[in-house]
């Protein structure tokens, strides 16, 4: 069976408001309203129902979901991986430079 | 079906107590989580540990696999003992979050299947509006930077669940992906619908495909640049030249200034990974390589243009 697909590439042409968000994730408001206040997730709008996300929050709920169930962290825990392995891809993208 | 030595793949010693297995699996898993490890056979091991660290942490388990002596290795062809049957102990069981498909033949035969990940987790959910809705899978799409730079169209298979009957069975099915001009490492794409399905039939998770560039023979990657290093000669660097330089797009023209040196960035407008409403550029850092001096001529060719142009690149340096 093939069939053609052509799906959504999350990337910042595409914005969710919190519900849609929330259905992509499959996770509660709740976790939207702890990585807000954790400083993970940045909305743009002032309140919850203006509220537009850029679809990278997407990826970093999915992680931050994984990360929590896999290794057993709380949401610093998992806030403090994501900072850590964005900056590291900021590394190794200057290390894959230089190499060069 | 192969042998799995749990005790080999978590690191740790046949008579290893509870504490030093959990210890074990946790900086193991910590290692290889594949949302954390660049390995990219990170997803396998993490599976593997899981799978191991399930049946060692259960102490009915670990010592039911233990009665089948210590003279196995790991990948041996084995089958489980005539009359073995350990199934009544199948409900607990489930594969971590990372890990995409239950557990390996070897353990099935063993303990039977898991079942895969539902409801019982405390950060996701299904709401009453998505409670018939199946899991999501999540897979890595390598692409090469020509792709990412025409854009693609992609051919995958996928292997996932479907429903016969009274059973969910695993096809594998094929789908044909477009990847857009200007996709970026690490970017998803969403297929919505195109995930597992849940038995109690419904409708399908969706499918995340994550983006992953193979590496280049020519290019690095910062977000929408590419950049790349161009040797040239020490007269082209002097005087200036016209150079043919390779760009994702196919060979283009470079005009280099009189006087370039080594380190010197030029950048080419456009022919990075741009997308629809982005540019991404390429850069070009300059070489100087100087050629051997190997006769006697090139030799005097050399001690001329020391005599001609007197030079010191090291006056900054004090020395």
């Amino acid at each position: 069976m093939k069939e053609k697909e052509t799906g959504v590439v999350l990337d910042d042409n595409v914005s969710y408001d919190l519900k849609e968000l929330c259905k992509v994730c499959k996770v509660k408001d709740d976790l939207v309203f702890d990585m807000i206040n954790e400083g993970m997730l940045t909305p743009l709008g002032d309140s919850p129902k203006s509220w537009k996300f850029s679809a990278t929050s997407i990826k970093k709920i999915q992680v931050a979901v994984r990360l929590q169930e896999d290794l057993g962290v709380n949401l610093p825990g998992a806030a403090l991986a994501l900072d850590l392995m964005e900056e590291l891809e900021i590394l190794r993208a200057k290390i894959g430079g230089e190499r060069e | 079906m192969e042998y799995k030595d749990y005790y080999k793949i978590l690191g740790v010693a046949k008579d290893a107590s509870q504490e030093d297995i959990k210890r074990a699996y946790r900086k193991l898993a910590r290692k290889y989580h594949p949302d954390v490890s660049k390995d990219p056979e990170a997803e396998l091991r993490f599976k593997e540990i899981g799978e191991a660290y399930e049946v060692l942490k259960d102490a009915e388990k670990r010592s039911a696999y233990d009665q089948f002596g210590s003279n196995w290795r790991n990948g041996q062809d084995f089958k489980p003992p005539p009359g073995w049957d350990f199934r009544e102990f199948t409900g607990s069981h489930r594969s971590t979050g990372a890990s995409q498909h239950g557990f390996s033949d070897f353990f099935e035969a063993l303990f039977g299947q898991s079942r895969p990940r539902t409801t019982s987790s405390p950060f996701s959910f299904f709401d009453s509006e998505i409670i018939d809705r199946g899991r999501d899978i999540r897979a890595k799409l390598t692409i090469t930077l020509e792709e990412s730079f025409r854009g693609a169209r992609r051919t995958i298979s996928l292997a996932r669940n479907v429903v016969h009957g009274s059973m969910l069975n695993t096809e594998t099915t094929s789908l044909q992906v477009t990847i857009p001009q200007g996709i970026l490492e690490g970017q998803q794409i969403r297929l919505e619908g195109q995930g597992d399905v849940a038995m109690e039939a419904g409708r399908r998770g969706d499918l995340f495909l994550e983006i992953v560039f193979d590496s280049h023979p020519l290019f690095t990657v910062s977000q929408r640049d590419v950049t790349m290093t161009l040797p040239v000669t020490p007269w082209e660097a002097a005087l200036g030249a016209n150079l043919k330089v390779p760009t994702l797009g196919g060979p283009v023209d470079l005009k280099l200034p009189a006087g370039s040196q080594t380190g010197k960035k030029l950048r080419l407008k456009g022919k990075g990974l741009s997308s629809k409403n982005h540019t991404g550029d390429q850069y070009v850092i300059i070489s100087v390589h100087t050629p051997k001096a190997e006769t006697d001529r090139q030799k005097e060719l050399y001690k001329e243009m020391a005599k001609i142009m007197p030079f010191n690149p090291r006056t900054k340096l004090g020395v």
